[in-house]
């Protein structure tokens, strides 16, 4: 049985899947567990904002939430956020760039499975009372070995994707030539492989010292203060940086290749990939107003440079994208209006991030923060619906407008009130103990809402397109 | 008679440099783990509270305990074969460029035992400071940094028994992959030096 990805033969039978070395195969098992994943985060968003409703009773046993909330956080970013724009990666890059293959395809296939078995392990650990703050020592552990094997796994995919581009391109075709999404994956895998390998580097301090000392990095309440950063924004935003070429791929295809200003959307990608300094530094900067001088350009220049050049990337991009359907005159297709909202949703997180940033604003540690994740994520995955369609040629089918718009209704409706009731001072991660007053109660039971509907989104991207996933590229 | 050719010449094929592309990825996150670490560690040095230095005549911070020595003598030898170390690899690639397997694989077998002799000396140094990975932040910290360089160094092992099996097989046209491997070490000798003058010289 061949097994080498440029003979074009797959494997068949019930090993397939285990050994096969096409991109689309591994894209498809990637895809499949991010939508298991994305489905995981959706029950438990309905669930949270259920429980949310009365801070005062308690729908799920309170020993629980910590697990809770650390689930659906693991869900929206390692797996839904990491897995799915991967996939969509793996299944167009080798096609944008003309070649027939991954660079080093059963190191893509490696990291898929590394990044499935982390997925089950992580998933495991937090129902056994693990991750952080959890109660189990030896579920902890295995929290942390799981959270380690799926950042090795996707650390793996990315050098693969970024060696694709770098290194496989077909002769002739220039880096500039390659598509949207193979540019943006290029962009988002460089960055994503500092901020990954960072991660990893405090993984194995905090791991080493929960299963030894258990005293320098805090055990289990240490967890999320030393690798939560990368669970939060902005480092969510490098996995969802992909949206960004997938606006391009969607433009791109409606204009018949008119893109004006090509360059000026790749130098926008490249800009918003400055969001990894944030991550790499472990750090906050908040944007301090209060002194004069000095004082006051030390607290605007870093909250300038790592939460307002990212957004001012993306708004390049809009720009160009918008610029370019007026100039050819082109009707908005179901996958340019899918992938327009998607870097909408993600703007609007980013925004999100770098409001709260302001410390005046108070804005730290309350819910507002999760309205931006939601935003964040969602998004994404609202992108990869527009990529599916251009890849199967379903741009211009109604049923992407509609599922387009339903995926919109539900984001805008799990996000926007986690936003308000931050303003309202509800405390981040929290289910129950805060002031329900007023709207707060309503507000976070329309979230929860909104996270059910989103799941009932996913459902019907599943029965538009099923298992299906084209070799062909977007653009 | 000439014969007309009836397309003109393609684009000159480029040479595709997957693994060095793939070397520099992976040196580039192997350079991030580390970096990391030595951050998160310099925070906490800079952090410790203040003590008086043995010689009593400054103040010092208290990090590394004053009853534990680091065996300069091995951590230096270490630092020094990683010269050694980028010497042999380059030899390779010289010896690969000419088309000398014979060279080739004599380069990489000795890369191979200094290699070794590196694991070992990472053994030795963790034998001789005779600390436990329990007694305090400093020893923790201290296994994990020096835990995960072994780890890089045990890997890049790895990648040269590779690199020695594919020569001996007589690939020694494959010079990516010599290419490759030296700058594997190159970037694994340059996170080294950063390490071992943070954690063993500066202390």
């Amino acid at each position: 049985m061949a097994l080498d990805a440029r003979s074009g033969a797959t494997p068949a039978g019930i090993a397939a899947p285990f050994v096969t070395v096409d991109h689309v195969g591994i894209a498809r098992l990637v895809h499949a567990v991010a939508g298991l994943w994305a489905l995981v985060a959706a029950a438990l968003g309905a669930l949270i904002g259920l429980e949310r409703l009365d801070a005062g009773a308690a729908l799920v046993d309170a020993g629980a939430h910590v697990q809770l909330v650390a689930l659906a956080r693991v869900a929206l970013t390692f797996g839904l956020l990491g897995g799915m724009l991967t996939s969509a990666a793996l299944a167009a890059v080798p096609g944008q760039v003309g070649s027939a293959a991954l660079a080093f395809p059963r190191g893509a296939s490696l990291g898929a499975w590394l990044w499935v078995g982390g997925s089950g392990l992580v998933a495991w650990s937090i129902v056994g009372t693990g991750g952080p703050g959890g109660g189990d020592a030896a579920m902890v552990e295995l929290y942390l070995m799981g959270l380690g094997v799926m950042t090795l796994g996707l650390l793996a995919v990315l050098v693969v994707l970024a060696a694709t581009v770098l290194a496989g391109r077909a002769p002739g075709r220039a880096l500039a030539d390659v598509g949207g999404l193979a540019w943006a994956s290029l962009v988002a895998a460089s960055a994503l492989v500092a901020t990954l390998a960072t991660m990893l580097g405090s993984l194995v301090y905090v791991g080493v010292d929960f299963a030894y000392e258990r005293v320098a990095f805090g055990a289990t309440d240490g967890i999320a203060g030393w690798v939560g950063w990368a669970m939060s924004q902005p480092h969510t935003f490098l996995f969802a940086l992909p949206c960004l070429g997938v606006l391009v791929d969607a433009v791109d295809r409606a204009t018949g290749g008119a893109v004006v200003g090509r360059g000026i959307a790749q130098v926008g990608i490249g800009i918003a990939g400055v969001a990894m300094l944030e991550p790499v530094t472990q750090s906050t900067f908040a944007l301090r107003l209060d002194g004069g001088g000095r004082d006051l350009l030390a607290g605007v220049l870093p909250w300038a440079i790592f939460s307002g050049l990212p957004l001012l990337g993306c708004l390049a991009v809009i720009g160009v994208a918008l610029r370019s359907m007026q100039a050819a005159r082109a009707k908005p297709t179901g996958a340019f209006v899918a992938a327009f909202l998607a870097v909408g949703m993600v703007l609007t997180g980013l925004l999100g991030s770098a409001v709260q940033r302001i410390d005046a604003l108070d804005l730290a540690g309350t819910a507002f923060e999760e309205g931006a994740l939601v935003y964040v994520a969602y998004g994404a995955l609202l992108a990869t619906v527009a990529m599916r369609s251009l890849m199967l040629g379903d741009d211009a089918a109604p049923r992407t407008l509609r599922l387009a718009g339903l995926g919109f209704l539900a984001i805008v409706l799990a996000a926007l009130p986690m936003y308000v009731v931050g303003v309202l001072d509800q405390p981040a991660g929290s289910l129950g103990g805060f002031d329900d007053g007023g709207a707060v109660g309503v507000l976070n039971l329309v979230s929860g809402a909104g996270h059910a509907l989103f799941a009932l989104f996913m459902l019907g991207v599943g029965a538009a397109w099923g298992g299906r996933m084209g070799k062909a590229a977007g653009a | 008679m000439s014969v007309a050719t009836a397309l003109p010449a393609g684009a000159p094929a480029v040479p595709r440099r997957h693994l060095l592309a793939l070397a520099s990825l992976v040196a580039g996150a192997s350079a991030m783990v580390m970096g990391s670490m030595l951050a998160v560690w310099l925070q906490f040095r800079a952090n410790a509270p203040l003590r008086e230095s043995t010689t009593g005549l400054r103040m010092i911070r208290d990090w590394l305990p004053a009853d534990v020595a680091v065996p300069e003598v091995v951590t230096n030898t270490m630092m020094i074969t990683f010269v050694l170390l980028c010497v042999m690899v380059q030899w390779a690639v010289y010896a690969g460029r000419r088309g000398d397997s014979r060279h080739a694989s004599l380069a990489l077998s000795v890369a191979l035992l200094v290699e070794i002799a590196l694991v070992n000396a990472q053994f030795a140094v963790w034998t001789q400071m005779g600390i436990g990975v329990r007694d305090g932040a400093y020893m923790t910290m201290f296994y994990a940094v020096t835990g995960t360089m072994l780890t890089l160094i045990v890997l890049g092992t790895v990648v040269t028994l590779a690199t020695l099996f594919r020569t001996l097989a007589g690939r020694i046209g494959d010079r990516g992959l010599l290419a490759a491997h030296a700058l594997h070490w190159y970037a694994l000798a340059a996170i080294f030096a950063t390490m071992w003058f943070v954690v063993y010289v500066q202390k």
